[in-house]
């Protein structure tokens, strides 16, 4: 059992995150974050950095490996209307 | 990627002339309302809202581009959910420490009209931002202020207009360093039964923040739109419909309690038909309402005074639908007005299929949300159980909203003509439009140059003030009047953003500073000769005065530099200023030249003295009567001196020092030796 910590920025706390193998990518970290928080919103994406190097990750495919601390950041997809949104049937 | 914010390293953020303006929410958008405002150093946040159409943490603004901890002040507009919907989790779980200000009924409102927001929140506890808990607790860290009332906060000055559109509502005026930036909130420009007019601030902004929600459109008269408000609701119940109006619990919802209270009274055919005000906190809400008369507009004032306007004689209050008995037309107003959840949501859900019934959108819709959703007339909706309902009751939009639309606006940016525009809250394509128009009612106008801006999300708007900086010249230094050109010199004074010039004498009267001075004393080791070191010092500085009575060899150095001759050191002493040190700092030097180089006195023989032959004589004579008495000594022939004792008779000359006696060498000896040591003695040093 794997973990890695993450911080939202504007956060006071870490949470953990859990996976099986010795690292994982960035794009499943994204979504197993957005998963865990709740981010549904289209136009959100988030910036994951290095927590004590403060590099952040940005190749797709990139592996984090476990026991790493990253902090998270919610960011705009730039060009994606803000406006617009997944949610117009239902709550 | 959005960037973050990059530092100028050459300059610090205090004197930069960078003012930094950066939506976190309601850029482009409506909704989540959150703009970073940079300049000389402060951070401020003005509102901080979520975003209706969303949940959880998506409902954010994008406040990870920021470090709460950084920020000096939060100022808050209103009380609606996007504006201050964020600020129970902004205080309670971030690491924000400055200060909140908003206005007293805004306060008092936003404690109510979130609680509510909180209990008709349909999604799980663990998506909730914030509890009630959290919002309590908020409360000892909001601090009021009132309209007109000019507070300062780490050099920001700041005061609020009022702006209309609800109760409390206020549009700040922040200054730093002389720059002003007039932040408008929502704002509107036409008065209403309850509202003044947003005001016309007297004092002109640099940089304009303004909403643009109605963005080019143009709103109906407002006597027509209350006279097709009361139509529609007249026809529904008319044809045994229950018309719906969903609004929040405290906002515009006054606003139509007023309008439809007069229409009742003025309709006895409506009596029987009840109309509802439906809110769990629906009495709290009133007595808020009730309490802050001075906030709303002079009509409602002197109205008061005969009986109070929102005691209502035709509208009831309705806690939830257990107390609600739906037998016939009836007309209720529930939350929340976007209809995501709670009391509207249910009783939308159980009327819509029914074509007599009818729902009477009151107010904006953010995109995403149901009300905004029926406006596009779908023939079916789903319910917030996952079913699907034919949407079949009538559905009316007739805006309450007091939002200023492009005619009050427009007169507003005439009125103050500030020389920048950022536009914020608007659909993206509202905004668009919005800008155009107001760009093109300005561009062959050549003495009034107004840029517009109308950033995204997290993108910054930089722009550059170049303020002048003044400084008064107070006290002595102002004795005296200045000429152009004349040089001015004195201690530079700065508080907050004012600089004053004074002279040091003055500091204690004017400043809480005062004047002190700074001895300092060096020990400095010295074995060599105290008079070598004397010489060597009087030949750099000239002004060398010993020091009369003193128990150990004291020298003055330059009037201030104090020299004491200790055993195996010398010992420095002054009072320290620029000049002072630097002339200690020069003694020392020589002291140690001395100290490591005792062969400087060759060195510099060709600087010798000349040396005072009479003295010598003289001395010499006098040496050679204390050793062997004034008979034996002769110093008559000037040529040569001679000395006879027991019978020798020793001569010396003057000028080569040399001694000759034939008789007796001890004799001769002695003599020289004592010659030689007198001509040391007296010779100068070097």
């Amino acid at each position: 059992m794997a973990h890695i910590h993450y911080k939202f920025s504007s956060k006071l706390s870490y949470d953990t995150l859990v996976f099986d193998g010795p690292h994982i990518t960035l794009t499943d970290l994204k979504r197993r974050i957005m998963g865990r928080e709740k981010l549904r919103a289209g136009d959100c994406d988030l910036q994951i950095t290095n927590a004590q190097t403060k590099e952040e990750y940005t190749e797709d495919e990139e592996l984090i490996s476990k026991g790493s601390s990253v902090i998270v950041r919610r960011i705009p997809i730039n060009g994606v209307k803000s406006s617009s949104s997944s949610k117009t049937q239902n709550t | 990627m959005a960037s973050k914010r990059r530092v100028d390293a050459m300059v610090p953020a205090e004197e930069s002339d960078q003012l930094l303006i950066r939506p976190l929410g309601a850029g482009q958008e409506v909704g989540r309302s959150c703009i970073i405002l940079e300049f000389k150093g402060r951070k401020i946040m003005l509102d901080c809202g979520i975003h209706p159409g969303l949940e959880g943490m998506d409902a954010l603004p994008y406040i990870d581009l920021i470090d709460p901890a950084e920020i000096d002040l939060l100022l808050i507009s209103h009380f609606h959910l996007d504006h201050c919907g964020a600020l129970p989790w902004f205080l309670q779980k971030t690491s924000f420490k400055g200060r909140t200000f908003m206005t007293h009924a805004t306060k008092a409102i936003y404690r109510w009209l979130l609680s509510d927001y909180i209990k008709v929140s349909n999604i799980s506890a663990d998506e909730m931002l914030y509890t009630e808990t959290d919002l309590e607790d908020s409360m000892e860290k909001i601090e009021t202020i009132n309209f007109h009332e000019v507070k300062e906060v780490a050099g920001i000055k700041f005061w609020c207009y009022h702006a209309g559109h609800v109760l409390g509502a206020a549009m700040f005026m922040i200054e730093i360093a002389g720059v002003k930036l007039l932040y408008t909130g929502d704002f509107s420009r036409q008065e209403d039964r309850h509202l003044m007019a947003a005001e016309i601030p007297s004092v002109k902004p640099d940089i304009l923040i303004t909403e643009s929600t109605y963005g080019t459109h143009i709103h109906e008269k407002r006597e027509e739109r209350e006279a097709r408000f009361c139509n529609t609701v007249h026809d529904i119940v008319n044809r045994e419909g229950r018309c719906l109006i969903p609004v929040f619990a405290l906002g515009r919802a006054q606003e139509l309690l007023l309008i439809l209270d007069e229409y009742w009274q003025n309709h006895p055919e409506l009596h029987d038909i009840p109309i509802y005000y439906a809110s769990s906190l629906a009495r709290k809400c009133m007595a808020v309402y009730q309490t802050y008369i001075n906030a709303m507009n002079d009509k409602i004032r002197k109205a008061i005074n005969v009986n109070n306007p929102f005691v209502f004689k035709h509208i009831s209050n309705l806690k939830s639908m257990d107390h609600f008995d739906d037998i016939g037309p009836s007309v209720v107003m529930a939350s929340p007005g976007m209809m995501q959840s709670g009391l509207s949501r249910e009783l939308f859900e159980s009327w819509c299929t029914d074509k007599r019934n009818g729902v009477i959108i009151a107010g904006y819709c953010v995109e995403g949300t149901l009300a905004k959703h029926i406006m596009t007339e779908p023939d079916e909706i789903t319910t917030m159980s996952g079913q699907k309902l034919p949407l079949k009751m009538s559905v009316d939009y007739i805006s309450f909203s007091a939002h200023t639309d492009y005619q009050q606006t427009s007169e507003f940016i005439r009125a103050l003509k500030p020389p920048h525009v950022i536009l914020v809250h608007g659909e993206q394509n509202e905004m668009a439009r919005l800008k155009a128009a107001l760009i093109r009612e300005y561009e062959d106008n050549d003495e009034v140059h107004i840029e517009v801006h109308n950033p995204r999300n997290t993108e910054a708007v930089t722009l550059n003030f170049r303020g002048e900086k003044l400084a008064k010249v107070m006290g002595s230094l102002a004795d005296q009047k200045c000429a152009q050109g004349q040089r001015v010199s004195g201690i530079l004074v700065k508080r907050n953003f004012n600089y004053h010039i004074l002279m040091p004498s003055d500091l204690c009267k004017y400043t809480d500073l005062s004047v002190g001075t700074v001895t300092q004393s060096q020990a400095i080791p010295f074995t060599g000769p105290i008079s070598l070191l004397v010489s060597q010092l009087r030949n750099l500085a000239g002004d060398v005065q010993q020091v009369e009575g003193a128990e150990k060899i004291t020298v003055k150095i330059f009037k201030s530099i104090s020299l004491v001759h200790e055993a195996g050191m010398v010992q420095l002493e002054w009072n320290s200023s620029p000049l002072n040190d630097m002339y200690a700092d020069v003694v020392a030097t020589v002291v140690l030249e001395v100290q490591s180089n005792p062969n400087t006195q060759k060195f510099l023989e060709g600087r010798r003295e000349t040396f005072d032959e009479e003295v010598f004589v003289e001395r010499l004579e006098l040496m050679l009567h204390d050793m062997f008495g004034e008979d034996c000594v002769n110093f008559s022939n000037s040529d040569s001196f001679s000395v006879m004792v027991d019978g020798a008779t020793a001569t010396i000359n003057p000028v080569t020092r040399v001694v000759t006696c034939a008789e007796d060498e001890p004799l001769r000896e002695m003599i020289e030796v004592a010659v030689h040591r007198l001509y040391d003695a007296l010779s100068p040093a070097f």
